[in-house]
């Protein structure tokens, strides 16, 4: 099967440190895939360059055998935390940006996640909690028929019942092809839905494990990511 | 293309949201300053003096607030380009740049268009309020008509020196446009580059270097632009008019290339928390 995402010895410098050094990934179609790591491990980083956000890398990003970063933003949607927009706007204004700016942007697909996250299309962002906007985020992301979806700690202001219909409900609102590179700290909670998991450690790819090799050794996926820490530790 | 399109209408848009609540504000405002600076009473000739005064202030506001708008438009320009959201768009940074520069070019155009139209409306009101503004306007009419019939090359000379008046003003207008986001890709890439260093300190003292060497090159123009008295009346040689022009067309050009060069390989999105 043809690779979706292909990154080969990425090196991203800034600031005269070395932020991710000879970064190696591939990831397939239809997968679900943690990206784990500690605070200021390169996380956002790495999925901000995949985004073409940030820029004077070395190395290559490939997504759907294009390097071109406008085909590969056409491609992928990436949880932005919408601080484009002055926090007066309305979420129908919102989403009438998403409509014009993205081809691929399905309105039935944000009624259904709208309602699912119970956000009134006339609630102006400054009256959004941090975890209503967080929602928004997570409905106009999936609300775009892409290839890759990079979710960028996309629970962290959620409350623990929302969090978990929505982790149950992730795998629902992409296409089957479709692949999912989600970082998140609550690595117990988003286990259920993962097919792999990939570790950033000291600027590289610690490891790239499918959750079920992990699951073999009789082990969770946070027991096996704590291990990783404990080993490195000793 | 199309995407082209649809980012251009949307920053246009972006650009354009607070443009009604200013023309609004310079109406309101001609009107009250006017108002209470002019004694109001069914009189004609005190009417004649309030719409003189209102058509005199309302052309004076018009100067500042082009001034004003173009400072305003000029922050929203490079808050588009710095933000995530909108770097986002599945288009080029060449394309995306460009279509940042057009949209705040044609959202100055729109808005002067509109100013425009409001004094059009109140000289238009002050015609048909004044028999004699109507008189002196078809005694004007009548003398220009017959100056242009015995004058008609001069006319066009006139017209001529309008016209590059023109062009060099919105050459300059989009050269500083240009010039802004040089300074502040720039200033953003350097600080990249160099040592993390917290506060605002070593940021403003890159910026202020980056100035200088702009400074030095704008002061280059400007001493070519004085030496031919662009400014002093239309008393100017052709082929020095068009030197200029030329000279801002290859700046605009150059500093245009430079720009997307720097958005392409070293200017990142950020995301503001």
């Amino acid at each position: 099967m043809d690779n979706l995402l292909e990154i080969k010895d990425l090196t991203y410098k800034k600031n005269q440190k070395i932020i991710l050094d000879k970064i190696n990934l591939e990831l397939q179609p239809g997968k679900i895939v943690a990206l784990l790591g500690e605070n200021g491990a390169g996380k956002t980083t790495l999925m901000r360059i995949i985004a073409g956000m940030a820029k004077n890398y070395q190395g290559s990003v490939t997504l759907l055998n294009e390097t071109k970063e406008a085909m590969r933003k056409a491609h992928l949607s990436f949880t932005d935390g919408l601080t484009g927009f002055g926090d007066s706007t309305k979420i129908q204004d919102i989403v009438h940006f998403y409509q014009v700016i993205y081809t691929d942007f399905d309105d039935e697909q944000f009624d259904q996640l709208r309602s699912f996250m119970k956000l009134d299309l006339n609630m102006r962002l400054s009256h959004l909690s941090k975890g209503m906007r967080e929602k928004l985020i997570i409905a106009l992301t999936f609300s775009r028929k892409a290839d890759l979806y990079l979710l960028d700690e996309p629970f962290s202001g959620i409350d623990a019942m929302a969090r978990k219909k929505i982790i149950n409900s992730i795998i629902l609102w992409k296409a089957d092809q479709a692949t999912i590179l989600i970082s998140d700290h609550f690595v117990n909670e988003i286990a259920t839905m993962l097919d792999e998991v990939v570790v950033i450690k000291d600027k590289t790819v610690l490891t790239h494990q499918s959750t079920e090799a992990i699951r073999t050794n009789n082990l969770s996926i946070e027991e096996y990511y704590e291990g990783l820490y404990l080993k490195e530790d000793e | 293309m199309s995407i082209f399109k649809s980012l251009f209408s949307q920053q246009f848009k972006q650009k354009t949201k607070n443009l009604y609540l200013i023309l609004l504000i310079e109406f309101i405002g001609s009107i009250a300053i006017t108002f209470f600076s002019s004694r109001y009473s069914y009189n004609s000739s005190v009417l004649d003096t309030f719409m003189i005064k209102l058509l005199s202030i309302y052309s004076t506001i018009m100067i500042f607030s082009t001034f004003a708008f173009y400072i305003i438009i000029c922050f929203i320009n490079e808050k588009i380009n710095l933000s995530q959201t909108w770097r986002l768009t599945p288009i080029n940074d060449s394309l995306f740049y460009i279509s940042n520069i057009l949209s705040s070019f044609v959202t100055m155009v729109y808005f002067k268009l509109l100013e425009l139209l409001t004094l059009a409306i109140f000289s238009g009101l002050y015609y048909v309020i004044s028999p004699q503004v109507r008189t002196n306007v078809a005694i004007t009419l009548n003398e220009l008509n017959k100056y242009t019939n015995s004058h008609l090359s001069k006319l066009y000379n006139i017209f001529d020196e309008t016209l590059i008046f023109i062009t060099i003003m919105v050459l300059l207008a989009l050269l500083t446009y240009l010039i802004i986001s040089f300074l502040n890709f720039t200033s953003r890439a350097i600080m990249n580059f160099l040592p993390h260093v917290s506060g605002r300190g070593v940021s403003s003292i890159i910026r202020l270097v980056i100035i200088w060497l702009i400074a030095w090159l704008l002061v280059k123009i400007s001493n070519l632009i004085r030496m031919n008295n662009i400014f002093s009346g239309f008393m100017v040689n052709d082929k020095s008019s068009l030197l200029i022009i030329l000279v801002l067309l290859i700046l605009n050009l150059f500093f245009l290339i430079v720009n997307v060069f720097l958005m392409q390989h070293y200017f990142e999105a950020i995301e503001k928390k």
